[in-house]
């Protein structure tokens, strides 16, 4: 059995296609289109329900505000006190 | 293949593209570290997986159809001819895999397609590939920080693997009704690439609008500063590197011109993309006088802003690049500065005028810059011949002038502005309004800040138990 090319001890000039299951190509495009869209389909619906969830969580204003004081930080510790920790215990 | 010259022939341009890749490649991490560092720190992963997702989404695309939109629809379809027989170029083409080149088993294909195309099929499919990767990345830039991913992903589909792709079919082959009809002439892609990236990045800020906080209530914009300068320069330090890789796939680099010149003998040479003559060395040349002539305006007129003085050495290749096969090298320099000139002007205007953040200068670098070098192309370039084949239309300014238009227009802003438009109106385009102040890393931000904050606090307790601190 085989896939594809049996033997290169052959007339070179003769080898058309060398990857296997030649003949199948357009089933390969469908599955191929297909697992493109899917992919679409997929990542529209994760990235609409982090921002649905992300978009009630900031409803609450105080954490909004919080979340505008470490979106502003530059350092770690910037960030730790946005946060409200405290760095001397 | 048994005859060794051919073989060396073809081997040779099938490397010769290969390379280009791998140049152009750099084109990519190039902007992906330019976009990254003009984002805030808030935005930055979000920058980074918008532009870096184009890759593999422009890539399966053109394979699915943009490859095959190329060859076909050259006549427009229904200008000057129907929709052209390209059996190599179909995803199911048995010519888009390993092929040796011998007898075909598919029916649509002859001995001499499969002779032609088995071993130079893939390398010329990359490099109009990364051509494509290079029109999506260009409006990348200009709507970081508030578009959503999927709706940029979209966008850069309709332009990586079907609008520019058509416009090149047009007016970036040798057979292309633009050519044949106007005279059409952009040797490396003024229009082809640049212009229409430029106009469908405008036509998709139209509805995306600017960031909060870009403009005061008085309608001034503030100037939202990089948050990594060092990361906005190596990136385009990086382009200008890609950009090697560009020109010289826009090129063929052997092929018998002789017989089209009406030449009894051959006549070796490299050649543009229309198949007329040219030399590597005449582009190599122009190419750095033209950057040349940018960098030096671009420094002068921002007044020494390193932003501005690189974005106007690529602004400046940009717009000598329809013509930068056959300029002068002066002539090239000159054209660059007086492009960058028009596209710094513009950038302002337009800003302050219709209240567009274009966050980068996308618009101007690529699209003002990109129209203008098609335009003066036909008034420098006046006369002559658009192609080899006798009786197509010579270049002409009213020929460029209209090629420029359709580039920026219709191919660019109009197909932009009708799907944001679509996108707007489902509600996709826009990151909502909550998430785009509290910055959108932000799950990546708190994942950091907990981890980072609880080896800070481990750190300390550590050091407490060794007495090195109180």
């Amino acid at each position: 059995m085989s896939t594809g090319i049996e033997t290169w001890n052959q007339n070179l000039l003769d080898i058309g296609p060398m990857y296997p299951f030649a003949g199948s190509e357009m089933l390969w495009f469908l599955i191929g289109l297909a697992t493109w869209i899917l992919w679409h389909v997929l990542q529209a619906r994760m990235e609409n329900k982090v921002y649905d969830e992300e978009d009630h969580v900031f409803t609450d204003k105080a954490k909004l505000a919080t979340a505008m004081e470490i979106s502003a930080a530059q350092t770690l510790v910037e960030e730790l006190k946005a946060h409200g920790a405290n760095l001397n215990r | 293949m048994s005859d060794q010259l051919a073989a060396l022939t073809t081997i040779f341009t099938e490397v010769y593209y290969w390379i280009t890749v791998v140049f152009m490649f750099l084109i990519h991490v190039g902007f992906c570290m330019y976009e990254v560092g003009a984002s805030r720190t808030k935005n930055m992963m979000h920058t980074l997986m918008k532009n870096t997702m184009v890759i593999p989404l422009v890539t399966v695309t053109f394979f699915y159809f943009g490859w095959w939109i190329y060859f076909a629809w050259a006549n427009g379809p229904g200008i000057t001819g129907g929709v052209i027989s390209a059996p190599w170029a179909t995803p199911w083409s048995e010519l888009m895999g390993a092929h040796m080149g011998g007898k075909p088993i598919q029916s649509t294909l002859t001995a001499d397609d499969t002779m032609a195309w088995a071993r130079i099929n893939g390398v010329f499919w990359a490099a109009f590939l990364l051509f494509s990767w290079t029109a999506a990345s260009i409006v990348s830039g200009a709507v970081i920080e508030r578009i959503r991913s999927f709706a940029f992903w979209i966008l850069a589909v309709v332009i990586g693997s079907f609008t520019w792709i058509i416009d090149a079919a047009w007016g970036w082959s040798a057979g292309g009704w633009m050519v044949q009809l106007l005279g059409y002439h952009d040797a490396y892609a003024s229009g082809v690439i640049h212009a229409i990236a430029g106009g469908f990045a405008l036509g998709v800020l139209v509805h995306l609008g600017p960031r909060i906080g870009k403009f005061r209530a008085d309608g001034t914009p503030r100037n939202i500063v990089p948050h990594n300068p060092w990361l906005v320069t190596i990136g385009l330090f990086l382009i200008y590197t890609g950009f090697w890789g560009f020109y010289v796939a826009c090129n063929i680099p052997i092929w018998d011109v002789g017989p089209a010149a009406g030449m009894s003998e051959p006549f070796f040479s490299t050649t543009n993309i229309y198949l007329a003559p040219t030399t590597t060395s005449a582009i190599t040349l122009n190419f750095l006088m033209s950057l040349s002539g940018g960098m030096m305006t671009g420094y002068v007129i921002s007044k020494g802003d390193a932003y501005w003085t690189y974005s106007a050495g690529l602004a400046g290749v940009i717009a000598a690049s329809a013509g930068n096969d056959l300029y002068h090298p002066i002539q090239a320099m000159i054209i660059a500065g007086l492009g960058v000139v028009f596209m710094y002007r513009m950038h302002f205007w337009v800003e302050r005028r219709f209240k567009i953040d274009d966050a980068v200068g996308a618009v101007a670098v690529h699209g003002y810059a990109g129209w203008f070098g098609v335009v003066i192309c036909g008034f420098v370039l006046w006369g002559y011949p658009s192609s080899m084949t006798e009786g197509y239309a010579h270049v002409t300014p009213w020929g460029q002038f209209i090629g420029a238009w359709i580039m920026f227009g219709v191919l660019g802003f109009i197909p932009a502005w009708i799907v944001a438009g679509i996108l707007k109106s489902m509600g996709l385009l826009r990151i909502p309004e909550r998430v785009e102040i509290a910055g959108l890393d932000l799950s990546e931000f708190h994942g950091r800040y907990l981890d980072e904050a609880d080896v800070y606090q481990a750190e300390k307790e550590e050091a407490r138990r060794r007495g090195l601190i109180a």
